[in-house]
């Protein structure tokens, strides 16, 4: 039998409002007693029900809580384990699963097979009853052909895939590269370099160098430094030798005391050149968990990006609002830095302004 | 008496269900009969109820409830008649009155006079029951005072306020720059110049400033032409001073088109002896209050509509005062073609 929100207040011993009030937070029950008829909430094992359609049925007939609402976190990656073995991933669909559950829903990965059709993977989604859409990041462009998105309610992370064109949330890269080369600044760093991957910096809008362009505006820089655009792609042999050649030449011509990469592959070729980390170069990540061989840079703080994707598609459920918006917009969560070995404080933290 | 589910069923001869989907604009129903019932709908005078979205358990008890979701547009200028006499403001207020009403709320402006201390504010906005505050641009030195921000739900325009530091709404600076740039050098002028309070760019963080440099870049400009970044006084002196920094500007740098965030500017080219377009083409960084017509629709109804959508989620999770992870919602902007910038080629 489904617990109700009576059930609870008989246990408690107050009224059904209180209970109902004090599960959503509010502030005219008492801190104390809000904690109090949670837990117990948890203990009879409570859920709130977001089929308001079938609400009054419900009450009528007390059925138990059978269908909890199915979001799909689709997976079209031609490996699909590799996606959450980014650990920013990892975060958003943690953010996400945890979100889902306060508005009784769960969220499920549903993995679009090479070789199933845009619009038979449409009808794998209906049939499941799937109402909401997460699209987590992509590495190769997502062809959607005949889907139709007028079905759902979507929203997409992060810049990397490009369609449909509904809502999306991402971390705020502009103001986290500002931030960052501003704390690096702080920490008594003065030959500020910058590494990006050309094409990805493209794809996503020239949104790094962007950002870069302004910090080294803001801070006044005497002498800033060209960022160095990266072209590795394949990792063949051949490559990687030309990329670590065109680095080398990169730090002996304009001789970094700090950098700040968005390409993972970078801190392994300084140390391949025979650099030391932090020693002669130190070095910070645009992002801290996925890119490897440093421990300083922006975190991204992908379980917020990841929760509030959930908030938003649900709103999105609530009222209905399907396919591409005719505004799109895009919803940024703001980095945090973090501190680590690889970009130690040169000095004293000081303030700039 | 409140006009039910049940009262449309019965009226269209239709299930409460499908009554409920259809006003959803739920694909399950046809066209048809979901023009049919919202037509019966509006004539019945049925209005969606926020309390019944807020509570799926007060739903489910089916009881009447006679109170209505109310939210503030709070207006603390000086002169609280001079904010919605910009266009742009203007734009927000009527996409987020819209919005609000469609699903179910009441949008109030109130006027906080600059007499009053912070709680008698707060007391005054809670006595009218007031959930949500959506909270217009302001001059930077606006004084909040110590108002309680804890008691509403929240939601900014802009970023010309730093305080309170709730979720914000804006247009897509860095990208609407790029987007332009891309779009006029398109139109066959490769001397693309840009006119910018550095005060304002600031304020939006280099957005503008930055997406500037990356654009130049981006195609290639040679030689990329340095911007124009000058504070406008709006005095006779402060006037005369930024003319002769535009003139000098001009003639230094001789671009042929200019993207434009100054009121002003295209009047003082004309006192300078230029003619729009056949000299220099001028874009507007924003169409509501720069008297061009071809530049950067900022979708200022669609940033007022999506702040009150917005805060609407937020008092339906009864997200009060300023959160942990702050986010900045950032609207698309569309490029409006228009005479004073026509393509060459």
């Amino acid at each position: 039998m489904r617990v109700t929100l009576l059930d609870i207040a008989n246990r408690v011993g107050v009224a059904k409002t209180t209970v109902s009030m004090a599960l959503r937070g509010s502030y005219r029950v008492s801190a104390v007693r809000r904690r109090e008829i949670q837990r117990v909430a948890r203990e009879m094992g409570y859920v709130p029900d977001p089929f308001l359609s079938g609400l009054a049925a419900h009450s009528r007939e007390r059925l138990p809580v059978k269908n909890h609402g199915v979001l799909a976190w689709v997976n079209h990656w031609e490996d699909p384990r590799h996606l959450l073995q980014f650990k920013e991933f990892q975060g958003y669909w943690q953010g996400a699963s945890q979100a889902a559950t306060r508005f009784g829903y769960r969220v499920d990965e549903v993995r679009w097979e090479r070789d199933c059709s845009p619009k038979r993977f449409e009808r794998i989604l209906l049939t499941r009853g799937i109402e909401g859409v997460l699209i987590p990041p992509h590495h190769d462009l997502l062809d959607w052909g005949d889907f139709d998105w007028n079905r759902f309610s979507v929203i997409r992370f992060g810049l990397s895939v490009q369609n449909p064109d509904s809502n999306q949330v991402t971390s705020d890269v502009f103001r986290a590269t500002v931030m960052a080369v501003t704390k690096m600044h702080e920490y008594g760093y003065r030959r500020i370099g910058y590494t990006v991957n050309e094409e990805f910096n493209q794809r996503l809008g020239g949104i790094f160098l962007s950002g870069f362009f302004h910090a080294q505006t803001r801070l006044n820089l005497k002498k800033p430094l060209p960022p160095l655009l990266t072209f590795l792609k394949t990792r063949t042999l051949d490559e990687t030798t030309r990329q670590r050649a065109a680095l080398q030449q990169w730090l002996k011509r304009y001789r970094p005391d700090a950098l700040l990469t968005a390409d993972g592959e970078v801190p392994g070729m300084i140390r391949e050149l025979g650099h030391r980390i932090p020693q002669d170069i130190a070095v910070a990540g645009t992002s801290v968990l996925d890119i490897p061989g440093i421990d300083a840079g922006i975190d991204q703080q992908p379980e917020a990006i990841g929760r509030i994707a959930i908030e938003t598609l649900v709103k999105q459920i609530n009222v209905s609002e399907r396919g591409e918006p005719r505004d799109p917009c895009r919803i940024l969560v703001e980095s945090r830095w973090q501190d680590g070995n690889s970009l130690p404080p040169k000095r004293p933290a000081r303030t700039t302004t | 008496m409140r006009v039910t589910l049940k009262d449309i069923a019965t009226k269209v001869g239709v299930t409460k269900t499908t009554v409920s989907m259809a006003l959803r604009d739920h694909p399950r129903v046809s066209p048809a009969m979901r023009a049919t019932i919202q037509r019966v709908a509006g004539e019945m005078g049925y209005a969606p109820d926020p309390c019944l979205r807020r509570l799926a358990e007060y739903r489910r008890a089916g009881a009447a409830d006679p109170f209505q979701g109310v939210m503030a547009w709070l207006n603390h200028w000086d002169q609280p008649e001079q904010l919605r006499g910009f266009q742009e403001f203007e734009q927000y207020w009527r996409g987020a009155k819209t919005a609000a009403q469609r699903l179910g709320y009441r949008l109030v402006e109130f006027i906080w006079p600059a007499d009053w201390p912070a709680d008698r504010a707060a007391a005054t906005l809670r006595e009218r029951g007031v959930l949500g505050l959506l909270i217009p641009p302001h001059k930077p030195e606006v004084n909040w005072g110590d108002f309680d921000w804890n008691q509403f739900s929240l939601m900014r325009f802009g970023l010309s306020v730093r305080q309170p530091d709730s979720n914000l709404v804006t247009s897509d600076h860095q990208r609407a720059m790029v987007m332009a740039m891309q779009k006029i050098h398109a139109y066959g002028y490769p001397r693309i110049g840009l006119a910018l309070s550095r005060d304002h760019d600031r304020s939006l963080g280099g957005n503008y400033s930055g997406g500037f440099r990356w654009a130049q870049r981006l195609l290639k400009l040679e030689p990329p032409l340095p911007p124009l970044m000058a504070e406008l006084r709006r005095t006779p002196e402060g006037r005369a001073e930024f003319k002769a920094a535009l003139d000098q500007w001009m003639k230094q740098c001789q671009p042929d088109a200019i993207l434009n965030n100054f009121i002003e500017v295209p009047a003082l080219l004309r006192e300078l002896g230029y003619r729009i377009p056949q000299d220099v083409a001028v874009a507007g960084m924003s169409l509501n209050d720069i008297p061009v017509d071809a530049g950067i629709d900022q979708r200022s109804r669609a940033i007022g509509r999506i702040a009150a959508e917005m805060l609407i989620k937020q008092i339906s999770l009864n997200e009060r005062g300023t959160p942990s992870a702050p986010c900045r919602i950032l609207v698309e902007s569309h490029w409006q073609d228009g005479l004073t910038l026509p393509p060459r080629r």
